[in-house]
Formats: C-alpha cells, structure tokens, sequence
C-alpha cells in the first residue's frame, strides 16, 4: 500500500482495514518513516495490534528508542467519565504526554497511530466515537502532531456503517498501482453495463467529497453504496474478488 | 405509471434553463420538475408522487438548500432520496456541512457547457438505475 509516509503536523490520516497484517504493515512504514527522521512515535492500540505493529518496526531495524506504547482500552477508561470521553481528562492525560513527547523531540516533531475511537465505534458508540475524533482535531490545532487513525471497517460490505469523513484529512488507499481501481471499474460495467458505467463514471469524478476523501476507488465505492443500494451488494462482491485476485497474483 | 421525475430546486432562472435544455437532449425520457426557493422544494417533496431524485442548490430564497436537507434528512420518508447538490460554491466549508446534512453528492455547477452536459447524463442514469421499474 502506498501510504503517505511524511504527513504535515496537523494531518488526520484514517484507514479502513480488514486484516492485522496490512493494517501493521502500514502503520510500522509510517512510524519508521518518522523515527528515522529523528521524529517520536507514539502507539495507542489493542494489544494485538501493538504486538503486530512493533514487530514490523523491528523488522525494519528501526531504533525504538522514541517509541512510546499505550493500550487502546486502558487508555480509553482513564479518559473516560461515567463511560464516555471526558476532554478535560482526554487534556490531561493524552495533551500532557503529546505535549511533554513533542517537547522531548527537540524539534522533530511526533507521530500518533490510536486506535481508541474504532473501539468505540466497534461497540455501536458512534456519538462517543465522533466525539473522540473532534477532541483530537482540537489538539492537533494546538500540538504539532500528526494522527493516523483506523476503522476495522470493510469497505466491500455493503452493510458496513462508514465513520464521519469530515472529521479526518485523508483517507488513505486501500491498493497499489491501481489494483482498486481497475477492479471497481470492472465490477461496475459487469454489473450495470458499459453504458451506464459510462455515463456514471463521470458524474463521480465530478463528485467534490467529503475532506478525507480523495477522487478514487474508495471514493466510487462508497458513491456506489450510497447512491445505488440496490446493486452495491454486486458491485462490491465483485470488487472485492477482483481486488483479491489482482492483489494474489501480483 | 408517469415518467421518472427529477426535481431541479435553482433560483436562477438561467441556471434552470439551461438544466432543461441539457436535460431535454441527453434524457427524453426524465420529466424534469423546478422549484425556485426553498420553500417550493419543501412543498414539492411533501407530496406523493416524489422524484427519484433532487438536483439542489444552496444559495436559495426563502429557505436555502442547507434548511432544506435538514429538513429532508429528518422525514423518514426521504432518508433514502437521492439529494445531489449542484451550487456554484466548491467552499471546503460548505461542502463538509453539506455532507454533514445529508447531502448525497456535492456537484459545482460549470460554465463548461460539456461538463453541465455529463452532470446531467450522469444524474439522468442514476435517475434510472434508482428507479428501474418506473
């Protein structure tokens, strides 16, 4: 996946994620970009993604020494009262230490990967969730960070709820080298024929999106979820099987 | 059954002539209905039978385009219409509280006549994908 690896201060990254391993991978890639520019990371996951996340940095061969862990849950329940976010402990607690890792970064500045609002949004807390977002988008006004956040969310199901796009940057792609796109594209003429694609494609392109979202697969798919619900269900099992299948044989 | 409508909510009245004409040509088949404020769309939309979907602009009398997709988003009946905006406004702003209201799309009107002209093949197929049987 080609991940943004040098996202300005004040950037809010968001990525739909299926599996741990893509997730991981590319979380490790944006955090050794930063350690190796002499930048502090800092990780707010579930314990299994920590696992997975700190791995892959080590693999990489990464100096972890401004690599700072803290757990998603834990973290979430001590920036809680009576169960939802409370931002004066959310200042407290996670402003203190953002604010004391930047000023240990003499100048470098700091990377944040967290977790804490998919776990909210796992839990059917979505107010809390947006809620949670809003507060980081507050802090990253204040504090020269920059946010990478992740839904376990897959895009290909036509179920799936999809989180408020305005609150983030950047949604980060899903593919490579047009993988996505060539599979969304196909799926779309083999479900409602090359005319109709036709005359649709363009009104998508010419589609402003929501802040996060760039002109793209992940951009049309949710266009197809959102305008066409009676064929996305089609249109995304088809996509799905040809992104897989180029993914696979690449 | 009466042809797929589409409801076109635009103050100018150039604006909406030229929706018409482009329409006219590259969708024979729609029936293309016009509100001119605010007001117009809320009482159009209030009413059966309702279009397949609504091309609105933001900048309107009476009640502008953003009272109109709350007020839209907040009848169950409506939850799953189509509400495309078409405003001369790419403000980032606008766009987010337009997203945030429950807009569908958000579209920039263009002096390019051949870019109005794909907007319009675009909104009259989606128009029919949504409304197949009509």
């Amino acid at each position: 996946m080609k991940t943004e690896l040098a996202p300005p201060a004040g950037h809010h990254l968001l990525q739909f994620y299926v599996e741990t391993e893509t997730l991981a991978r590319n979380v490790a890639a944006y955090f050794a970009d930063g350690l190796r520019r002499g930048e502090r990371a800092l990780l707010v996951a579930t314990p299994e993604h920590a696992a997975a996340i700190t791995e892959k940095l080590s693999e990489k061969g990464v100096d972890l020494d401004g690599f700072t862990r803290l757990d998603a849950r834990e973290t979430l329940e001590r920036i809680s009262s009576e169960r939802r976010p409370d931002e004066r402990l959310f200042e407290e607690i996670l402003g203190r230490l953002i604010r004391d890792t930047i000023a240990a970064s003499r100048g470098f500045g700091l990377r944040v990967f967290g977790e804490m609002v998919d776990l909210l949004w796992r839990d059917g807390r979505g107010e809390d969730a947006a809620a949670l977002e809003n507060m980081w988008n507050r802090l990253l006004e204040r504090q020269r960070f920059s946010l990478y956040c992740a839904y376990a969310l897959d895009l290909f199901a036509p179920g799936s709820r999809v989180p408020a796009l305005t609150t983030h940057t950047q949604l980060l792609p899903t593919g490579v080298d047009g993988q996505l796109e060539r599979a969304v594209e196909r799926a779309m003429r083999e479900t409602l024929g090359a005319e109709a694609v036709d005359a649709l494609l363009p009104l998508i392109r010419a589609t402003l999106h929501p802040r996060a979202l760039r002109p793209g697969p992940e951009a049309t798919l949710l266009w197809v979820r959102n305008h066409l619900p009676d064929v996305a269900a089609e249109v995304l099992a088809r996509s799905r099987a040809g992104f897989l299948s180029g993914r696979d044989a690449g | 059954v009466g042809p797929i409508s589409l409801l076109h909510v635009e103050d100018d009245p150039n604006d909406r002539l030229i929706m018409s004409i482009l329409f006219r040509k590259v969708a024979p088949d729609l029936e293309l209905k016009a509100a001119t404020d605010g007001v117009e769309a809320v009482e159009a939309l209030s009413k059966a039978p309702r279009p397949a979907l609504v091309l609105l602009d933001l900048k309107l009398p009476k009640k502008n385009g953003f009272e109109v997709l709350e007020w839209a988003r907040s009848r169950p009946e409506l939850d799953a219409l189509p509400i495309l905006v078409l405003t001369s406004s790419s403000e980032r702003g606008d766009i987010d509280r337009a997203y945030e209201l429950g807009a569908s799309s958000y579209l920039v009107k263009s002096v390019d006549m051949a870019a109005m002209r794909e907007i319009a093949r675009g909104v009259a197929q989606l128009a029919r994908l949504r409304e197949p049987a009509a």
